[in-house]
């Protein structure tokens, strides 16, 4: 059988740079050779990057106004959501063999989230954080205090992306263009693929604003990202917790971090949803919030909180999602593991196993002769991490005010909440998480798609890299004697 | 072998149909609980036939239209083996099937049609009943309950008969519903003529010949192929098959 063969550049530099001679790393299955090429750089080369960088984004992307700056990114989203264009044919193709993916699963979830970088939805998130249309980012604008304001994003970003999902590393990057930064991006090889595509569909369509941003990929070490720090004013960091926290002691206190590391989802069921009438469709949900790229995202659920009372058991709740995470898999398997990952389900079972020795009410159900799927049940109020790649946690619960000491000790890694309850009680229980640190409660379903307009880990995105410039109100008023012409 | 170390019970197990299966159960290696009502010493030689042969089985008394006696069983299976895997409602009323001296429509009194459903629809609730809780904590379990081809085509209206197996493919279609989401199947196996049994005794030579002249394989059901169909329905081989009945009388009945 001949292989096929397919060639990615996983980089991305102005059009103004040369670099060395590529290098390659190879990823292959049964039918499918896929070579990824990207340059080694040296911190010298680092450095002439950002120069040429901050030279391009002054020449050309700080002259663009907010809306065209829209306009180009969602043409190349708009392309994207074309199934014949041939980026998008690549991406579907490759990525499920770089990064283990199910393919079906990786075509829905890429076109559902390349339609979130729309005009409408940019212009939505625009508006959900700067208000006009993003004014303020192209000009002074009246303030309420009298005077006029501005934003100003970074004179040069530094990303770190994550590799855990394809196409996460958009968002950031995409955040960067819209407060009109230049972005230097060290990509992970884990998924290399989807930003490097992304930026080439921005250089077909306008090559001077793809000129703003570097992406490249280089094993993590000492040296490269001391340089990246040092060039740029602003670090972005997505990934695990350890590497979010080597970064952030590198970054000197006049520079701005923004991190995104290590979260836990979890989802709350309350008795209403589990009634004849619902409980078969909430618990298919809840499956698929724990199969959507096996839990890899920080929006996925580790652990279930299960009330009693609801008209199936909190244990044949279990035994639902059980049956349900087996349709998954054999309707979008899950990846292959790492050794590594495969042991730490099965000292999660084990630990399951040997608690059920001691409490007959806890179960494990788990899939046979394989970790594709595994289900916890404790018959008590508890959480925990999960070893993610579909492998969860079920507690039963009689009060959802019982949550409050439960999460406390974690309230620092809490994120998403996907909630299945009545509107009755759905405020009461917003407030409880919302104390607690939970930034974004979802409908079950629908962890991992998030919208918008959505404020990852409970921060504002675009504010968050601006500041802002003051006119007050003395000046505008002084400036007016100023004017040889008034009396 | 098919059905290694799965614990299967197999109510009205001492002869007939009942004993295949369960001796087909074993030689794939299912542990089989050999339920019976009265006769302890057909009981016996079927499990000492199963032993001899490598096989595993124990037999177990019990009435199966008494909830209590059911629960009784169950139970004594859960402690000394942790679980069901596989039900099979096999256990009926007595019942003689007698073309000539059958009861007609005006003699039937409500009392045999109760009698009737007892001895099938509620002898399978008993059992169901108070082994869900555990077949749903199993990756995967099988209900099978039997019925008779006469459900579809009642060449000879045994109306009391006929409509407590009718009652039972109802049930088995609702339960196969619920507990589908729970990875449990639930399928019927509706036999023709099966000889040899006991109950088909009265049935004589003419009819019998009656009803081979209108069968396509031209001979009528012996146990074995009923316990053929049981593996398959208790197997893996039958994934996602539910809330199915088949039809083992050779091709007599076609739906």
């Amino acid at each position: 059988m001949t292989s096929k063969q397919t060639t990615i550049d996983i980089f991305h530099i102005p059009t103004n740079i040369t670099l060395n001679t590529l290098t390659e790393t190879i990823i292959e299955n049964e039918s499918h050779t896929v070579v990824l090429r990207y340059p080694e750089i040296s911190v010298t080369e680092i450095k002439h990057i950002a120069n040429v960088l901050q030279t391009n984004q002054h020449d050309y992307l700080d002259q663009l106004t907010t809306s065209q700056i829209i306009d180009v990114i969602s043409q190349v989203a708009e392309k994207w959501t074309d199934p014949t264009y041939y980026l998008r044919q690549v991406a579907e193709t490759v990525i499920p063999i770089t990064t283990g993916y199910n393919a079906d699963q990786v075509k829905l979830e890429l076109k559902r989230f390349i339609r979130l970088f729309r005009k409408k939805e940019l212009k939505r998130f625009v508006n959900s954080e700067i208000g006009h249309a993003g004014a303020m980012l192209d000009d002074f604008q009246p303030n309420l205090a009298g005077g006029f304001s501005k934003f100003f994003g970074p004179d040069l970003i530094f990303q770190i992306f994550s590799g855990n999902v394809p196409g996460i590393q958009l968002w950031t990057l995409i955040m960067g263009l819209l407060v009109k930064s230049p972005t230097l991006g060290k990509l992970s090889f884990s998924e290399p693929i989807m930003p490097a595509l992304f930026v080439q569909t921005l250089a077909e369509i306008d090559s001077r604003l793809a000129d703003s941003i570097a992406i490249l990929p280089w094993h993590s070490g000492q040296e490269l990202e001391k340089a990246g720090i040092e060039v740029a004013d602003t670090v972005v960091v997505c990934g695990g917790e350890i590497a979010v926290k080597k970064i952030k002691a590198q970054v000197p206190l006049d520079k701005k971090v923004l991190s995104y590391g290590y979260k836990i989802g979890f989802v709350i069921v309350g008795r209403e949803a589990l009634t004849p009438e619902y409980y078969p469709q909430t618990i298919k949900k809840i499956a698929e919030d724990i199969s959507i790229y096996d839990q890899q995202s920080c929006l996925a659920p580790q652990s279930i909180f299960v009330e009693r009372g609801g008209a199936i058991t909190t244990d044949e709740f279990s035994a639902l999602l059980a049956t349900e995470l087996n349709n998954y898999q054999i309707k979008y398997s899950r990846a292959i593991l790492q050794e590594s990952e495969k042991l730490a389900i099965e000292k999660m079972r084990q630990a399951t196993d040997i608690e059920s020795i001691e409490n007959s009410r806890t179960l494990l159900f788990a899939s046979e002769d394989s970790t594709s799927w595994t289900v916890a049940f404790h018959d008590h109020l508890g959480f925990s991490a999960s070893p993610l790649n579909r492998s969860v946690h079920v507690f039963s619960i009689d009060d959802f005010l019982q949550l409050q000491p439960i999460l406390k000790p974690y309230q620092s890694y809490l994120q998403t909440a996907g909630v299945a309850i009545a509107p009755k009680r759905l405020f009461t229980l917003a407030n409880v998480l919302g104390k607690l640190g939970v930034s974004r409660m979802s409908a079950v379903g629908q962890m991992n798609h998030v919208s918008s307009a959505w404020h990852h880990d409970g921060h504002f995105n675009l504010l968050d890299l601006v500041r802002v410039t003051d006119i007050e109100n003395s000046l505008e008023v002084e400036s007016e004697y100023f004017d040889a012409d008034v009396e | 072998m098919l059905l290694k170390n799965k614990v299967a019970l197999v109510t009205g197990a001492s002869r007939g149909i009942g004993a295949a299966i369960a001796k087909m159960y074993a030689k794939e290696g299912a542990i089989v609980i050999v339920n019976y009502l009265h006769n302890t010493q057909h009981a016996q030689t079927i499990v000492q036939s199963i032993i001899s042969q490598g096989g595993q089985a124990v037999a177990m008394q019990c009435d199966i239209r008494d909830q209590q006696e059911v629960h009784n069983m169950l139970q004594n299976i859960l402690d000394n083996f942790g679980t069901i895997h596989i039900v099979v409602n096999n256990a009926l009323s007595q019942y003689q099937f007698d073309p000539k001296n059958r009861k007609l429509l005006g003699d039937l009194q409500w009392s045999d049609y109760q009698a009737q459903i007892d001895g099938s629809l509620k002898a399978v609730l008993n059992v169901v009943d108070f082994v869900l809780p555990k077949l749903k904590q199993n990756n995967e379990s099988s209900i099978i309950n039997i019925t008779s081809n006469l459900i579809q085509s009642p060449a000879i209206p045994y109306h009391d008969y006929i409509v407590g197996k009718s009652a039972v493919l109802g049930l088995t279609r609702t339960m196969a519903i619920e507990l589908g989401a729970f990875g449990i199947r639930v399928n019927a196996i509706a036999p023709g003529l099966t000889v040899p049994t006991d109950s088909s005794q009265l049935t004589h030579r003419d009819v019998r010949e009656k009803l081979i002249d209108q069968t396509p394989t031209g001979r009528l059901t012996t146990p074995e192929d009923v316990a053929g169909t049981a593996v398959y329905l208790a197997t893996a081989l039958s994934s996602n098959v539910t809330g199915q009945c088949l039809f083992v009388d050779g091709g007599l009945t076609m739906t």
